[in-house]
């Protein structure tokens, strides 16, 4: 139960002393992005969000705001989402000008209301970047990190039975290290609050995570001349390494990995 | 080979690889003028011995300008790229780690330009005050001390330095750990140590350079 989500009030009726939980609820003004489709121009449209609770995530808050939209025969506004648990790194947006709101290490879905205060305006705009055009609404194509996927975030092998558990053995500190690397839910919010709208850290992770298991080295040198190569193709910004993209990370991933991705960015070009 | 020189991570090379000189000379350069607080003897021979390099010194002139203006053109290509990836800005931007100065590179560089015009044309071709030429002392070497003094006891070139030495330390608080990120060097364990240290040069050259006219101007040195 979120602190602050209930007002209590005790009252006194034939010497019994009762107390009475009346459930919080908060006033909001949102200032919301309305854009018809990729062509629209597109503008912020004001809207009141009454009696929400502190208990919803911002997204159950959305799906209210919507749900009173359709009552009153209008469009609702389109946002994207998926598991809603935090691990697929379908839910965006900006809100107040930080990609997946205030909390550190949060995505939208998992962020809740009891971290607004009642009264509160809220700006909720799209994931920006040339290379995430957006779609309808709060909704952009983030196909771009698909494709560069596509050029090496993978390892090649041949299919068929899955290798036996523990026949490669792989260092716990690599095997750590390529898994905090592996966090990385492909969900955009490093481009979306760069000053520069660069992609770096999510390539920087994929590159990463690859380079520190020996079922990547192989393709390790062409990996990150592909993958880097797709990044400035898509038309992603340069890093200037402010760290915005870390700090907005829902899965915390470091910016150390960029400097591990230059690093190997580096080897590649003396072999 | 084309696509790697042109790629964002080659571009981040270029920009540390062409800036690390340039805070070597910015630091030595600093030191050279802190001599001036050994007198005015330490001070005119420093800037015999380095006159005295001839072609060397020009070598090193050249190579320095390259350096400069290299990093330069590229920063402003960087700065066009950077707008351009982000057509449509947020009606509510917010900034949460992001320093200052890291913010403002293009700006304080811009201004840095400029001051290092004037800086050359003052002390250097000596064309702003062309009394600075005829300044010599009793070993018949070029009195750059007395230079300086004069230099500084004017409180609006004064200013104008002030103003150039800061913004100076502030691209170097940014840019000194950007650069080994950059090209790299950093990692979970020199990570917090160097950006300690990156900031904290900053500073250093800002005050390191700011004493000195400071102090003509105080009248600390005379």
């Amino acid at each position: 139960m979120g602190r602050g989500s209930f007002i209590v009030d005790r009252i006194e009726i034939h010497d019994t002393l009762f107390t009475i939980h009346y459930p919080q609820i908060m006033n909001l003004t949102l200032y919301i992005w309305r854009q018809r489709n990729a062509k629209d121009k597109g503008k912020m449209v004001t809207y009141m969000a009454d009696d929400i609770s502190p208990d919803m995530s911002f997204l159950e808050m959305l799906d209210v705001v919507n749900e009173r939209l359709i009552e009153d025969n209008e469009d609702p506004i389109a946002f994207d989402h998926d598991c809603r648990e935090g691990i697929c790194g379908t839910c965006s947006l900006i809100i107040n000008g930080r990609a997946h709101g205030p909390e550190k290490g949060t995505t939208t879905c998992q962020l809740h209301m009891r971290h607004f205060k009642d009264g509160d305006e809220i700006y909720i705009e799209p994931f920006r970047s040339r290379a995430f055009a957006v779609i309808r609404d709060l909704v952009v194509d983030r196909s771009a990190f698909d494709r560069i996927m596509q050029t090496g975030g993978f390892i090649t092998i041949n299919t068929g039975s899955p290798a036996d558990a523990n026949a490669l053995p792989i260092p716990k500190e690599d095997a750590e290290y390529a898994m905090d690397a592996a966090q990385c839910i492909g969900c955009g919010a490093c481009v979306a609050q760069c000053k520069n709208a660069s992609a770096m850290l999510f390539v920087a992770a994929k590159v990463s995570q690859f380079a520190h298991l020996p079922q990547g080295q192989p393709e390790r040198m062409k990996r990150v001349r592909a993958m880097v190569k797709a990044m400035d193709d898509e038309g992603f910004g340069n890093c200037t390494n402010q760290y915005e993209c870390e700090a907005a990370c829902p899965k915390e991933i470091s910016v150390n990995f960029i400097a591990k991705m230059n690093r190997e960015f580096l080897v590649s070009g003396l072999k | 080979m084309s696509s790697y020189i042109t790629s964002s991570v080659a571009k981040k090379y270029i920009m540390a690889l062409t800036g690390i000189p340039l805070m070597l000379f910015i630091f030595g350069h600093m030191l050279g003028n802190l001599q001036i607080f050994l007198g005015a003897d330490a001070i005119n021979n420093y800037a015999a011995t380095l006159q005295g390099l001839g072609g060397f010194l020009w070598a090193i002139r050249i190579t320095l300008f390259v350096l400069f203006i290299t990093h330069a053109i590229l920063s402003s290509i960087l700065y066009v790229e950077n707008k351009l990836a982000r057509p449509v800005s947020y009606h509510k931007p917010a900034t949460v780690v992001a320093t200052l100065t890291s913010r403002t590179m293009i700006i304080t560089g811009l201004i840095i330009v400029c001051f290092l015009v004037f800086h050359i044309f003052h002390y250097t071709v000596q064309s702003i005050d062309p009394s600075f030429k005829h300044l010599f002392d009793t070993q018949g070497r070029h009195d750059v001390y007395t230079m300086l003094i004069k230099g500084f006891s004017n409180s609006s070139i004064t200013s104008i330095y002030l103003l150039g030495v800061v913004l100076l330390g502030a691209h170097v608080h940014h840019a000194a750990a950007s650069a080994l990120q950059s090209l790299g060097l950093m990692n979970h364990k020199y990570a917090k140590y160097i950006n300690f240290a990156g900031p904290l040069l900053g500073v250093i050259v800002a005050v390191g350079y700011a004493v000195v006219p400071l102090c003509v101007l105080f009248k600390v040195i005379k």
